[in-house]
């Protein structure tokens, strides 16, 4: 009885306390704290972000500084430690492993399940010798099978030794269990089965996973960073194989198996009665122009004296006996296939290769949004998080993977340097609330200026692609048409490469000059990091989709009434597909050679160099030192995985290739990781780097889209060559199927293009964004809300123990003092003890 | 790689592939390279135990800064001296199936230097400085890192983290799980 009336001024007091707390700090604060949702955000919403850290700082302190003042005796107590850890919120802490995992299954797995089974997994504290659990199913209630199981696959995620899980899985084994029946009993095995054959799957993937040793080589003498930088070119491999076993499938396969109608040209002699019929006539007309084309590939002059040279040249550009292969678009016929023993079987190839092309980039594009909302999901929980920037270094900062012990101190000095670069940022950011006007405005200047050069020599450089790509073909052209004499041949080799070698060199030299610029502008690191590849990025992508703009441009218009004709007027190239088609090959094998030269002809021979010629000295450690710095080299990939994607409908077979160059990319990176790089000082956090990467994959992926959907749905393809040739567009072959189809399909399908479709659509994805939205803020104010009610809790807390310390020591030095009044002692004591039970409680 | 299978039968295979996140394939390759460790040793009795010295030669536990650590809390006899199993059980919760539930509770106690159920300001200390080892921070800078771990981290205010606490950080933080983690 009498603790009661000990606590209740206690809980008085406490009340006061926190009004004082709300009065100590201004009133919007403690609104925002505890109270209305809006009021808080009204209180601080002007200043946004900063005032909220502001405010979560302030607290702190407030929490602080109140205590320490208010109740010293807390600080020194001796029981402090021993009553706070019987808080029940302490004395389970090891509880919301095993029993959120149980839980999480058991709802997940069946619904059916009733709840009170989950609560028979109860975790004891670890600390004492007894390190036991008990998971035990519950046998009053009678156990199933089912259940039973479930515990035996979740043994393994408890943290105990072996010989305890062993125990434990014989304890439950030998449990009396209900054996299931009927359909119970079939789910049951089904999911023992399925969970069976899950493990022998992965078995079977672990044996033929590709690189394992390699890549276990990167991350112990690397770390994780590196690792995802390599990863990545195997995602991006698995990527390019399954385009090409789609591509394989539908495309090739079915072109030898099945057989076509031979083309018929007639050139002189047509029967009188097709005179009329021009569907015909236009038919024979293109017809003719293949024939004429493929006439003219095949008998292109061979020269044998520079039998070996032309090969190469040939290989590397795609001309020649390549250009009539089923590399590219020319060769494709416009025939609708049939399988000779049953003629009534057709496979229309044209609509096939334009269905698998829109379909694998539209696979593609799903498969990177989903790997983007990963790394998105990923990368916003970080970065909600912006707070735990310290916790993220130090908890989850070490690789502990790392096996190698140089590769471990340049770790430790790289986490060294990013604590104290943390730490000097807030330095920075104090300074830089501190910088005067004019600093400022001379910043800013700066930055307006090095803006405008950037984008001067990236319009220049724009420019340059897109002349040199028209003059190229222009003379490429004439050059051809006119008789070959050596100096012409000459031209004609640097025309070809004329728009390619253009984009290469600015692609090598430009990024230098941003690089260099950027310093100028006084960004922190990370800034200057994301800036540089973005304007890279930009370069790049824009660069290719300017190379397609330019080729598209000096595409000749043929006449559209008489296409005979075409042979006359429309000369070079005869196949403006397979001419982009040979570009972007030819751009795909550059840049293969490219990366070749640069890893074993600049950066081996510099590192061999600086380190064994000058050792020591500091230029040998200038000139040998090479950071493996991720962005550029994804930026290599990503590029790669562009010009795939650009060329696939130009040269079908380029995933192919792709595939090829990104196995020997990889073996070329990891040389040059392994043998010329020496590890970065700086430190890549995975997650972030791959959000990344994928992220950049998107943006070129879409970028890519629009040229090449162009050209689908605008262009006139060419009359000589090609599954499309003699259509207005490529897309009306698609138009022509819809036409053919059943009315309903066809209704449906018109349907699904008309605004009366398209204007609801948008709205209800404008809604839904919008509702995403709502619910998102709607959460991260609750988070906030949330997290400054567990502050006031765990204030409540402190006050209360310090409190009750205060009450239990004063009650022990009164018991010392005065022994000779007995009969007090117990009512204190009860006291205590009760105290401790209603905490327990 | 198939012929560490003599050591083991089947059934004991079955049953550590049910106890650990490991493939057979897999746990016959831990204890080949348990086995090297110690050649002797391993080569009598499967089941040895080694001392901590011997098990930090192990490339990945000899660069980490933690390694002594690990040994101590995966140590059955909570000495640093591992069996196989318990070598096995370190390796599964470093694995890449292991869940991050699971690596979260032993990160835990890595990190908790003084076994007392809290990372205490001292814990923190120390793990930064074990982080960090051939440089050192000033006290102050020390301090001030303590100091925004606490803060980012202590939701109660108490001076400390629970492994609670330290349970809701390691979610947000992404690298985790990739980082805590040991390719067999």
């Amino acid at each position: 009885m009498g603790s009661m009336s000990e606590l209740r001024p206690l809980l008085r007091e406490m009340k006061a306390h926190r009004e004082d707390m709300s009065g100590d700090r201004n009133s919007g604060c403690r609104t925002s704290a505890a109270m209305s949702g809006s009021g808080g955000r009204g209180g601080s919403g002007g200043r946004g972000q900063k005032a909220g850290s502001a405010r979560r700082g302030g607290w702190e302190d407030a929490g602080v500084e109140f205590y320490r003042e208010a109740y010293p005796t807390s600080v020194d107590n001796i029981y402090d430690t021993r009553i706070t850890t019987l808080l029940p919120s302490k004395r389970h802490n090891v509880n919301s492993l095993g029993r959120g995992t149980v839980r999480r299954r058991a709802s997940q797995r069946s619904r059916r399940q009733p709840p009170t089974t989950t609560a028979t997994l109860v975790h004891t504290s670890r600390r004492g010798s007894d390190t036991y659990l008990e998971v035990l199913p519950d046998l009053t209630q009678g156990v199933d099978e089912e259940e039973t199981w479930e515990k035996l696959q979740q043994i393994r995620a408890h943290a105990v030794p072996i010989e305890e899980k062993r125990k434990l899985k014989q304890q439950l084994q030998s449990a009396p269990t209900l054996r299931t029946r009927g359909l119970a009993a079939f789910k049951l095995s089904r999911r023992k089965f399925f969970s069976q054959t899950k493990s022998r799957l992965r078995e079977m993937i672990s044996k033929i996973e590709l690189w394992h040793w390699s890549l276990r080589y990167v991350e112990g003498n690397f770390g994780t960073g590196l690792v995802a930088f390599f990863t990545f070119i195997k995602w991006l491999l698995y990527l390019n194989l399954f385009t090409c076993v789609l591509l394989g499938v539908f495309i090739l396969v079915p072109q030898i198996f099945l057989v076509h109608s031979k083309d018929s040209c007639i050139v002189d002699s047509w029967p009188n009665s097709v005179y009329d019929n021009e569907t015909f006539l236009y038919e024979n007309d293109t017809n003719c122009c293949t024939k004429y084309y493929n006439e003219i590939q095949s008998n292109s002059p061979k020269r044998d004296n520079y039998y070996l040279i032309q090969l190469v040249q040939d290989g590397v550009q795609g001309t020649g006996p390549l250009e009539l292969s089923y590399l590219f678009y020319g060769y494709y016929p416009r025939h609708i296939l049939v399988l000779e023993v049953a003629p009534e079987w057709k496979y229309n190839l044209p609509l096939a290769y334009l269905l698998v092309l829109v379909v694998t980039l539209i696979l593609s594009l799903v498969l990177m949004v989903r790997a983007a909302a990963r790394g998105l999901r990923e990368s916003l929980r970080s970065s909600e998080g912006q707070f735990y920037q310290y916790c993220n270094l130090i908890f989850g900062g070490w690789d502990y993977c790392i096996e190698n012990n140089k590769a471990a101190s340049i770790k430790k000095k790289a986490i060294y340097n990013e604590l104290c670069n943390h730490l000097e940022t807030e330095r920075y950011n104090e300074e830089k609330e501190q910088r005067t006007k004019k600093e400022r405005c001379r910043l800013y200047m700066v930055r307006l200026l090095v803006n405008m050069v950037v984008l001067a020599l990236l319009s220049v450089s724009f420019v340059a692609i897109y002349k040199s790509t028209i003059f190229a073909f222009d003379h490429l052209k004439d050059a051809k048409d006119s008789k070959e004499s050596e100096q012409d041949k000459l031209m004609i080799l640097l025309f070809e490469y004329l728009p390619s070698g253009v984009i290469v060199t600015l692609n090598i030299i430009i990024p230098y000059l941003l690089r260099a610029l950027v310093k100028l502008e006084h960004y922190t690191p990370n800034s200057i990091l994301v800036l540089t590849l973005i304007r890279t990025v930009f370069l790049r992508l824009a660069s290719l989709v300017i190379l397609l703009i330019s080729i598209y441009q000096s595409i000749p218009a043929c006449p559209d009434s008489k296409p005979s004709e075409c042979i006359d007027e429309c000369t070079r190239p005869w196949c403006w597909e397979t001419y982009v088609g040979q570009q972007l090959y030819k751009l795909t094998i550059l840049d293969l050679i490219i990366m070749f030269l640069t890893t074993f002809l600049v950066n081996f021979p510099l590192k061999c160099i600086g380190h064994k010629l000058m050792r020591g000295s500091q230029i040998g450690a200038a000139i040998g030192d090479i950071e493996f710095a991720i962005p550029k080299h994804v930026l290599d990939i990503v590029y790669g995985q562009t010009l795939c994607w650009l060329g696939m409908f130009y040269s079908p077979l380029l995933p192919a290739v792709t595939c090829i160059k990104l196995v020997l990319v990889f073996y070329i990176k990891y040389f040059d990781c392994k043998v010329n790089s020496s590890q970065s000082s700086q430190l890549y956090r995975t997650s972030r780097s791959n959000a990344l990467f994928i992220s950049i994959l998107l943006v070129s992926f879409i970028v890519t889209i629009i040229p090449v959907g162009y050209s689908i749905a605008e262009i006139k393809p060419s009359l000589a060559c090609g599954p499309f040739r003699g259509l207005d567009t490529i897309w009306s072959e698609m138009l022509a199927v819809i036409e053919e189809s059943p009315d309903w399909l066809k209704a449906v399908l018109l349907f699904l293009g008309t605004a009366g479709f398209a204007v609801p659509a948008i709205i209800f994805l404008i809604l839904a964004g919008y509702y995403y939205y709502a619910v998102a803020a709607a959460n991260k104010h609750m988070v906030s809300l949330l997290k400054n009610q567990l502050v006031l809790e765990g204030h409540d807390k402190q006050f209360l123990l310090s409190r009750l310390n205060h009450m239990i020591k004063m009650s022990a030095e009164e018991g010392g003092e005065n022994t000779s009044a007995r009969s007090s002692r117990p009512v204190e004591d009860e006291t205590g003890h009760s105290n401790d039970q209603t905490l327990e409680a | 790689m198939g012929q560490g299978s003599s050591q083991f039968t089947e059934a004991e295979l079955e049953e550590y592939q049910e106890l650990t996140y490991f493939t057979k394939k897999e746990i016959l390759y831990a204890h080949k390279r348990f086995k090297n460790l110690a050649l002797e040793k391993v080569g009598h009795n499967r089941n040895a135990k080694l001392p901590m010295d011997k098990l930090l030669s192990l490339p990945e536990l000899r660069a980490n800064p933690f390694g002594e650590r690990m040994c101590l809390i995966f140590s059955s006899t909570k000495d640093g001296d591992c069996t196989f199993e318990d070598f096995l059980d370190m390796m599964s919760v470093f694995s890449e199936a292991a869940p991050k539930s699971v690596k979260a509770e032993y990160a835990f106690r890595i990190f908790d230097f003084d076994g007392d159920d809290y990372l205490g300001r001292s814990d923190l200390e120390e793990t930064i400085t074990k982080l960090v080892s051939p440089q050192r921070f000033s006290s102050e800078d020390m301090k001030a890192l303590v100091n925004r771990v606490l803060e980012e981290a202590d939701l109660d205010d108490d001076g400390m983290l629970a492994f609670a606490e330290f349970e809701h950080v390691i979610s947000k933080s992404p690298d985790f799980a990739n980082s805590f983690r040991i390719r067999l």
